[in-house]
């Protein structure tokens, strides 16, 4: 795997999930947008402090169709989801060794959006978050969290 | 004749028709919305109740809602000009206990802390726990589960299970749906004084702390126990914002207008007929506010809806109790003996005077099943006028007495309750409250006048039974279950005809889910672009 954060990194990850067929049977039908937002802290070597990397990613029919970087912030209209939180929480969950649902919990990382659909396809959850955490392929050039 | 004509119609003025009316006016349709009394509001009911410059919330006074809830945004009520203004007492609320002593529940989590730990350091230390715990994800959870239309809680629990929340959490656990509020409070709490002042919190809020099932809903409502606010100028402003925001949105609104009938076109509603005769006509639907014997038992021919909806209204269950109430123009604000104990007592907004454990509650939850008025009234107490001086002239207070009571008396019906009864019950609160006080007398009280249960229901119709919560809340009558699995969705079996008032989830309260919810049913139906929902 390439450097995380790295359109080469994303690239990856697309293909990777979309080799997956339990996430196309998890995912519902149609078309999901669904906005990241990484946003820099003073942990994190990869997103500046101060700064926010915003990506889109659209599912559809149960495929990740694309992925693309947004130079501001993705606009809420035509949105399923937008994910926010710090870049060291996302480095951590990449480097599986941050749990996703406890930051969710925590409030660490925000959820906005329609949880019941997220509810009712719990598994899909897991399955996307299981592929984001590729510690073991993804390159850290700056250091893996926890950085030290 | 030529008919006229809009594209939705909405049978009711309270809050939740009239922020249903609001998006619906400014998503562009024409909307006319129609009302029984002579004023808009519903339960946001304010009036100079005892003496004139005194005023009085007669039914809604806590608003825990607000900055929770996305209709304040949505439709600008707590912002501009034509916003109101709300109050947020620092010590929210407090239990003054029969041995002097006193608990306090403030904005700041630390001195609610300090105050908690001379009872149990045990417990203020849980109570911080639980608190911090539900706040980080109480938006998220919020918004899932009540400003949305309701999912099956099967689902939800399948979801925590699969996603291992149980593992991840300290008080979330599937079996909290099993359990009641009383089970919940001793499972993780020692000390019946703070166990009492928690449990007041959920009883004030319409929650009986008895009813198996409700421990689910508890944390929920504890992570919001610093978000008491209180309307400036009454509740009644938030109905003026409202209106306001109608105007602006195109929405005609006809007080004195009751409907008698929901007139049907091939099946669909297509408009209504008020009691003068004159009738209104709906191009796309016509949404009800009010309950649901009205709506299907009254409003509706019959045979229109098919017997499984006739007997699911027929089946409805109203919560257990109601609520006396003392309105009371004051000539000082009360202050506390309790004071010594804890000073800053006398700065509470809502205070617990007689919960002292559970078994308190668990007593007058089941006098009040029995039709008994509780003996000795254990009281819910707030001077408004502490924190919003508009309330009361200069140098003077208004506040009430609360008191939870059942809606008929002795098996004879409300009737008793316009009777001589409702003196000598509301004497009996106002020496409750001058036992605990210091230095204030009856004297102090100028003029207090009851509000009994007859009396909420005889202003306000959908309270049936004096149910301010217009509907049980128990888990056989919340979620998909309210007001059952059919209707949850707030559509009907008759096309056109939607439910968007407090007998559908979430429930009574000024939470706005219903109308909120009644809306994104709406939209899906109508292809309405969503512009409420920010993403």
């Amino acid at each position: 795997m390439p450097a995380i954060y790295t359109p080469e990194w994303y690239e990856a990850m697309l293909k990777l999930a979309n080799s997956r067929d339990d996430i196309s049977e998890k995912v519902p039908q149609g078309e999901w947008r669904v906005a990241v937002e990484v946003v820099g802290d003073e942990k994190s070597p990869y997103v500046p402090a101060g700064t926010t990397k915003h990506y889109l990613v659209r599912f559809l029919d149960g495929k990740v169709a694309e992925y693309q970087e947004y130079p501001d912030k993705v606009p809420g209209k035509g949105l399923q989801y937008r994910i926010t939180g710090p870049a060291s929480i996302f480095d951590g969950i990449a480097a599986e060794i941050v749990d996703p649902v406890e930051v969710g919990l925590n409030g660490t990382m925000t959820i906005r959006g329609d949880m019941r659909l997220l509810m009712q396809h719990a598994d899909m959850v897991n399955v996307i978050f299981e592929v984001y955490a590729q510690s073991g392929l993804t390159e850290w050039p700056l250091g893996k969290p926890p950085y030290d | 004749m030529q008919k006229e004509t809009y594209d939705a119609i909405v049978i009711g003025a309270g809050h939740n028709g009239m922020a249903l009316s609001t998006y619906l006016g400014k998503s562009g349709w024409n909307v006319l919305v129609l009302e029984r009394r002579l004023e808009e509001g519903g339960g946001l009911s304010t009036e100079l109740y005892t003496e004139p410059g005194f005023l009085h919330n007669l039914h809604s006074n806590y608003h825990t809602f607000v900055g929770l809830c996305p209709v304040y945004d949505d439709l600008d009520l707590v912002r501009g000009p034509d916003g109101v203004a709300y109050a947020h007492p620092p010590v929210q609320m407090g239990s003054i206990f029969a041995d002097g002593t006193a608990l306090t529940i403030h904005t700041d989590m630390k001195k609610t802390h300090e105050s908690m730990s001379r009872f149990s350091r045990k417990d203020a230390d849980t109570f911080l726990r639980l608190y911090k715990e539900v706040k980080g994800f109480q938006d998220l959870m919020i918004r899932t589960l009540m400003y949305a239309p309701p999912i099956d809680v099967n689902d939800i629990t399948k979801a925590l299970s699969t996603w291992k929340v149980e593992d991840k959490t300290e008080f979330f656990r599937a079996k909290l749906r099993s359990m009641t509020i009383n089970d919940f409070l001793n499972k993780h709490f020692e000390n019946d004084k703070v166990k009492a002042m928690l449990a007041f919190h959920a009883a004030v809020c319409g929650y009986y702390t008895d009813v198996v099932g409700l421990a689910v809903s508890f944390p929920f409502m504890l992570g919001k126990i610093d978000n008491w606010k209180l309307c400036i100028g009454g509740s009644h402003r938030l109905a003026h914002a409202l209106w306001r925001q109608m105007r602006r949105a195109g929405v005609t609104l006809l007080p004195a207008s009751p409907v008698s009938e929901i007139l049907l076109e091939d099946g669909r509603a297509a408009g209504v007929r008020l009691e003068d005769g004159t009738e209104f006509y709906a191009d796309k639907l016509v949404a009800s506010s009010v309950d649901l014997e009205q709506t299907f038992g009254e409003m509706l021919p019959a045979g229109a809806v098919p017997k499984e909806t006739q007997e699911d209204v027929e089946g409805y269950k109203y919560q257990d109790g109601s609520l006396f109430t003392v309105h009371m123009a004051l000539h000082n604000v009360p202050a506390y003996k309790a004071a010594a104990f804890d000073p800053d007592i006398n700065q509470a907004w809502v205070l617990n005077i007689g919960y002292e454990c559970l078994e308190d509650f668990n007593r007058d939850w089941a006098s009040i099943r029995k039709e008994e008025v509780p003996e000795e009234p254990r009281l819910n107490v707030a001077i408004n006028s502490m924190f919003d001086p508009t309330d009361a002239p200069e140098g003077k207070a208004s506040g009430m007495i609360r008191v939870f009571a059942p809606y008929s008396v002795d098996g004879k019906g409300p009737g008793v309750w316009s009777s001589s009864f409702k003196d000598v019950y509301t004497q009996r609160c106002i020496d409750r409250l001058l036992e605990c006080c210091d230095g204030f007398t009856k004297e102090d009280i100028w003029v207090a006048r009851p509000y009994t249960p007859q009396d909420i229901s005889e202003k306000l119709v959908n309270m049936v039974n004096g149910d301010w919560m217009v509907g049980r809340i128990s888990e056989s009558n919340l979620m998909l279950n309210r007001p059952s699995p059919a209707l949850s969705q707030y559509r009907t079996p008759v096309k056109g005809l939607y439910l968007c008032g407090s007998t559908t989830h979430p429930h009574g309260f000024i939470t706005f889910g219903p109308g909120y919810n009644a809306l994104q049913a709406i939209a899906d139906d109508f292809d309405l672009e969503k512009w409420w929902v920010e993403i």
